[in-house]
């Protein structure tokens, strides 16, 4: 079994890939799982399938997904002083825009979104306001317009500029370092790098219970449409989506004292229910029969919340679901913060549950075979 | 000069706590003064000595070396709660920040995330109090890593952008500071009449205390005051702001000597270095402010370089007015003899013409 190194979640998580611009994150994970799986494609959205045969054959076909895109921004208008102009392209938290850097393009130039100076604040109303984020510019260091585009082009990404860390006292790890077994991480694009790197540890494991497809998903963050091809494309008879998810266990938080979404720290996020899919109950019952029996933490995620690719592959054809998540603070921000422990009690999870999944996923059968 | 800038600011230097980047600079001023010291305040006092016989004149250059910073307020379980001095609070939220506890610990200052938030929510901004910091230590370790009062700072390594231009933290004052200790670095090579002596101040970004006891030590018979002034930027005011790269920015107002502000505008023009003019009706809002009254009086001037974005972890400057302040303030040291220094004394009219 290959394990993933510090290196790979670092170049997976700090890689360029706004929605639509997933070229950069697709050809770094075909390098990795290319030698590990049986055949290899890419779709005409640009999904990454690739066929992993497991020691034995699955009796029906299972498609587990994660998407490669991440909130970005997307540049509109290249002014005359040469800043940039932009537009969220997904669900860009703008209040988390002002003071940051961020990476321009394809060729990752460095760029600042800066603020006015406190002493030209006009009034107190401004310190209130969330800004827009087509009032905001980034600045690449240009004289002027003409500068600015001999670099760049209006529809080019920005993302944000934040490596991978360990949180907490400094340490430095080696890329060919083993992932720590548990540690807080701190990184951009967790949603859903964090579902990719799942995906990956099963995909390097050359001794995959069962047959599995794996699909590495586009422009997840614009309304799940990669997952919306796929689903028609490959009709598999259930789909497991692995995420990043919300969390949100901070003090002084409206939800803390009922129900937080979800705890970093207390195991993968199992959904219930989102607000866009109710997991099938079968499947729901085996991952928790599955946790209990080789000792893997595991939460619930407050119901109602969010929606994941796992929709988007059952909405033409309507098949069962799966979600497993990787609790993500400050999630479609500079720097999210996972803990390493839940993650890899997500991987431990799913590849626990494969033996017994085709029979779980059957124990319902499929809505298109009129039951 | 760009290497010396990244050195300077991504260093520790929160006003009131600059003993350890004291240190620094006095290490970085060493070679290139007769005598260097470190007062009780840590301002950082280099002194290198003119060619012209004593009495010299002893010229002072000032550069504030604090910056603005946050302090850890309490502790709350796994988290922080902090305060910012002069920080804006919406430039924090989501920040990468550097926790200076018994060892230094990376951490992330947390927010809310969007998905929950009423659409009313997603337009307020969040207030200092709203935040927390993460370092993803629990509770017990937390406890006996950091205590209240423990400073906080943005980790922002510097960035190089496009052409001239560098993006980082603390560019105010680090820049200025920068180009002092550059200038004492070109006049190793020149000859100045005066004693030249630099001080990197402390405690400017909160009540110009280092200017104040500095320059009481000290007595200098003038000096030339260094910090950023604004650069120009969208929904900047008009005037009083200045474009990146167009030259040092000469202060003109009754905060500075007429005599030092017509000298450094003419070395200007004589040496072709671009420049611009910032007009001070009162208070120029820098240590010059402090240094003009103290000890008696002392004739003062102000050159400042425009930064954009002032006083956030991403402020912008443009290299070229590095460079070109330098060449300045070298020109000025060389320059300021005591000719120039009896030049600067307010003389009574002649009573017998006035008589007559």
């Amino acid at each position: 079994m290959t394990e993933l190194t510090w290196g790979m979640l670092r170049q997976l998580t700090e890689t360029p890939a706004g929605p639509g611009d997933e070229g950069a994150v697709r050809d770094l994970i075909a390098r990795w799982i290319q030698p590990h799986v049986q055949a290899l494609r890419i779709d005409a959205l640009g999904n990454l399938i690739a066929e992993k045969k497991g020691v034995a054959a699955a009796p029906m076909h299972i498609a587990v997904a994660a998407h490669m895109d991440e909130v970005a921004l997307f540049i509109t208008e290249i002014d005359e002083e040469g800043f940039l102009h932009m537009a969220s392209s997904g669900g860009v938290n703008a209040r988390t825009l002002l003071g940051k850097s961020v990476q321009v393009g394809s060729d990752r130039l460095p760029g600042v979104i800066g603020l006015l100076p406190p002493h030209h604040a006009k009034n107190s109303d401004e310190y209130t306001k969330t800004p827009d984020v087509t009032d905001l510019v980034v600045d690449i260091g240009a004289d002027d317009a003409k500068a600015a585009k001999a670099k760049i082009k209006p529809g080019q990404r920005m993302i944000f500029d934040t490596p991978l860390r360990l949180l907490g006292p400094l340490q430095s790890l080696n890329d060919d370092d083993p992932l720590p077994a548990q540690g807080r991480i701190s990184g951009k694009a967790f949603d859903d790098r964090m579902g990719c790197a799942t995906l990956m540890s099963l995909l390097l494991d050359d001794a995959l219970p069962v047959d599995i497809t794996a699909v590495f998903t586009v422009q997840e963050e614009i309304g799940l449409r990669g997952a919306l091809a796929a689903g028609m494309g490959l009709q598999p008879d259930g789909v497991i989506a692995l995420e990043g998810t919300v969390c949100d266990d901070l003090p002084g938080s409206r939800h803390e004292k009922r129900f937080p979404t979800t705890r970093l720290g207390d195991g993968p996020a199992l959904t219930q229910r989102d607000g866009m899919v109710v997991v099938h109950p079968p499947l729901l019952q085996h991952f928790l029969r599955v946790a209990a029996a080789y000792h893997i933490p595991t939460q619930f995620k407050r119901p109602n919340i969010g929606g994941t690719d796992a929709a988007g592959f059952a909405r033409w054809l309507g098949m069962p679901t799966g979600i497993i998540s990787t609790p993500c603070r400050y999630i479609h921000g500079p720097a999210a913060v996972a803990e390493l422990s839940d993650f890899h009690a997500g991987v431990a999870l799913l590849r626990a549950s494969l033996p017994e999944l085709a029979s779980a996923l059957a124990s319902h059968s499929h809505p298109s075979q009129g039951s | 000069m760009q290497d010396l800038l990244q050195k300077l600011c991504e260093a520790f230097g929160p006003s009131g706590r600059e003993a350890t980047l004291a240190a620094q600079v006095a290490e970085i001023m060493r070679p290139w003064c007769d005598d260097v010291s470190i007062d009780a305040l840590w301002n950082v006092i280099g002194v290198k000595q003119g060619v012209a016989p004593e009495p010299r004149p002893r010229l002072m250059l000032m550069a504030h070396m604090d910056e603005i910073s946050m302090m850890v307020t309490a502790i709350e379980g796994p988290f922080l709660r902090f305060r910012q001095f002069n920080y804006d609070p919406r430039l924090l939220v989501g920040q990468t920040v550097l926790v200076y506890g018994r060892e230094p610990l990376i951490g992330v200052v947390g927010d809310r995330p969007p998905h929950l938030m009423d659409a009313a929510e997603r337009r307020r901004m969040p207030r200092i109090d709203d935040l927390v910091i993460d370092t993803g230590l629990d509770a017990d370790t937390l406890a006996e890593l950091v205590q209240v009062g423990d400073s906080v700072l943005v980790q922002r390594p510097m960035l190089q952008l496009l052409g001239q231009r560098v993006a980082g933290k603390a560019f105010d004052n680090r820049l200025s500071l920068t180009a002092v200790l550059s200038t004492l670095e070109a006049l190793q090579s020149v000859q100045h009449p005066g004693d030249v002596i630099v001080v990197a101040s402390v405690g400017e970004e909160m009540n110009l205390l280092g200017a104040q006891t500095a320059t009481f030590g000290l007595r200098p018979d003038l000096a030339v005051v260094l910090d950023v002034t604004f650069g120009k930027q969208p929904g900047s005011p008009a005037t009083g702001t200045f474009k990146l790269g167009s030259g040092p920015v000469i202060g003109v107002g009754p905060n500075l000597h007429p005599c030092i502000t017509d000298k450094l505008l003419d070395l200007c023009d004589s040496l072709e270095i671009p420049h611009e003019q910032e007009l001070l009706p009162a208070n120029s809002g820098t240590d010059a402010w402090m240094v003009q009254v103290m000890a008696g009086g002392v004739p003062t001037g102000l050159v400042g370089m425009a930064i954009r974005n002032m006083h956030s972890p991403v402020e912008v400057a443009d290299l070229r007015d590095l460079r070109r302040t330098v060449r300045l303030l070298t020109a000025f040291a060389t320059a300021a003899d005591q000719a120039f220094v009896d030049d600067l004394a307010y003389r009574l009219p002649d009573f017998a013409e006035v008589t007559a």
